[in-house]
């Protein structure tokens, strides 16, 4: 897929997964990789992207003896949910454009 | 290759970053092993995961702006240099060395003046109190500091060299400054503090009743007397500091920065949202005010009492 496409997605994806419920690095890894292919190193700028535009807030809790960062969606990457619902509304209607324009 | 040794690798490789950032990194990578090996992989596996380490430190100072930003600006010039002869290198080397110091652009109303001392620039940029509803400070690693005013304006004031950038914008209302702290030559390992020592300092008068946010990797931030429509303050290893604060709606947040002071009302107002892993935290978190507070801190202590 192209990757300014995909980088765009996994974004929302991220947002998705921890909208559920609070998460940390490794689940949202295991969570996403049912439905895209997504490393450690792409998950990590966008944790921080998402962090740095006040769409996700983090914590760190206990675990086994160390501390695990835990990520929790803000009202801001609720919306940025919804906004990319709208998106996809439009994108719906450039496909369908481009599919009429094909059968021309 | 094994985790202890996977990540030493790694961070000497990504050494070029700020200290705070170098250290969110490793803890990253190294919470990834641990949940790999928890998850039944051997430690060999989990680190052999992450794909060798030279490459992914590459792709980490790649991602990360905040590295040595000279080290491009000189490749290019070298680049540059073999094609085109000494002249037009010095052309760019004059306009990167003016994109380096201090652009500030501004409409509206607001104005600057600048006053040398010793090395630093002292800046200060004033933008009349009633174009602005709000305030937004995102400063690298400076403590950030909020005082009331007398006049009418507000200021912010600012030190600068040449080893940093800053911008201010006010547009739609909204006065911004964004600072970087840049590294400098070599000094930069030597001394990694470097130009890190001075404050942001913002005064707003009484009659301000706009929103402030502010944002810090290593910095305090400490407000006096000030009120506000809504707070949202966030330092990762700073203290938040309020000193008679007046506002419906506070959010406060730090990872390893105490969050403490006082707030000018009664406790009952607030619905209040408090929390810590690992410190002491008090006032306990409580529902039933129309008013909000909501501090999170992971490794330290909230300590915040109410008053009149």
């Amino acid at each position: 897929m192209d990757i300014q496409l995909k980088k765009g997605l996994l974004d929302v994806c991220v947002l998705a997964v921890i909208n559920e419920q609070d998460s940390y690095g490794y689940q949202i890894i295991k969570d996403i990789s049912a439905c895209i292919e997504i490393s450690e190193s792409t998950l990590y700028p966008i944790l921080k992207r998402l962090e740095m535009g006040f769409c996700l807030s983090t914590y760190s809790r206990e675990h086994n003896g160390r501390l695990r960062k835990y990520y929790r969606i803000t009202d801001i990457g609720k919306q940025r949910i919804r906004d990319f619902h709208e998106e996809w509304k439009e994108l719906e209607q450039i496909h369908k454009f481009i599919l009429q324009e094909e059968k021309k | 290759m094994n985790k202890e040794l996977y990540i030493k690798r790694l961070r000497l490789l990504i050494r070029a970053l700020p200290n705070g950032e170098r250290e969110t990194v490793v803890d990253f990578y190294r919470e990834m092993i641990d949940d790999k090996i928890e998850n039944g992989e051997t430690q060999e596996q989990a680190v052999a995961g992450l794909g060798d380490v030279n490459a992914l430190a590459q792709k980490i100072l790649m991602e990360n702006p905040n590295r040595k930003p000279r080290d491009t600006q000189s490749v290019i010039s070298i680049a540059l240099a073999s094609f085109c002869g000494v002249f037009i290198v010095a052309a760019i080397v004059i306009f990167i060395y003016s994109l380096m110091t201090v652009p500030v652009n501004m409409t509206g109303s607001a104005q600057s003046s600048t006053e040398q001392i010793g090395k630093m620039e002292k800046k200060i940029v004033t933008s009349p109190v009633d174009g602005v509803t709000s305030i937004v400070i995102n400063a690298e690693n400076k403590d950030v500091v909020l005082s009331q005013s007398t006049g009418d304006t507000v200021n912010i004031t600012y030190f600068t060299d040449n080893t940093q950038s800053y911008t201010v914008t006010t547009e739609n209302g909204e006065m911004k400054l964004v600072n970087k702290d840049h590294a400098s030559h070599g000094s930069f390992y030597l001394f990694p503090e470097h130009g890190d020592h001075t404050s942001i300092i913002i005064s707003v008068p009484q009659s301000y009743n706009g929103a402030i946010s502010a944002n810090t990797g290593n910095g305090d931030i400490v407000l006096t007397q000030i009120k506000v429509s809504k707070l949202d303050l966030k330092s990762s290893n700073g203290d938040i500091v309020l000193k008679a604060v007046t506002s419906p709606e506070l959010i406060l947040d730090t990872s390893n920065g105490d969050i403490t002071g006082s707030i000018c009302g009664k406790e009952d107002d607030y619905t209040i949202q408090t929390g810590t892993s690992n410190g002491e935290c008090s006032p306990r978190s409580r529902s039933g005010g129309s008013k909000k507070l909501t501090a999170d801190t992971s490794n330290a202590d909230i300590n915040i009492e109410f008053t009149n």
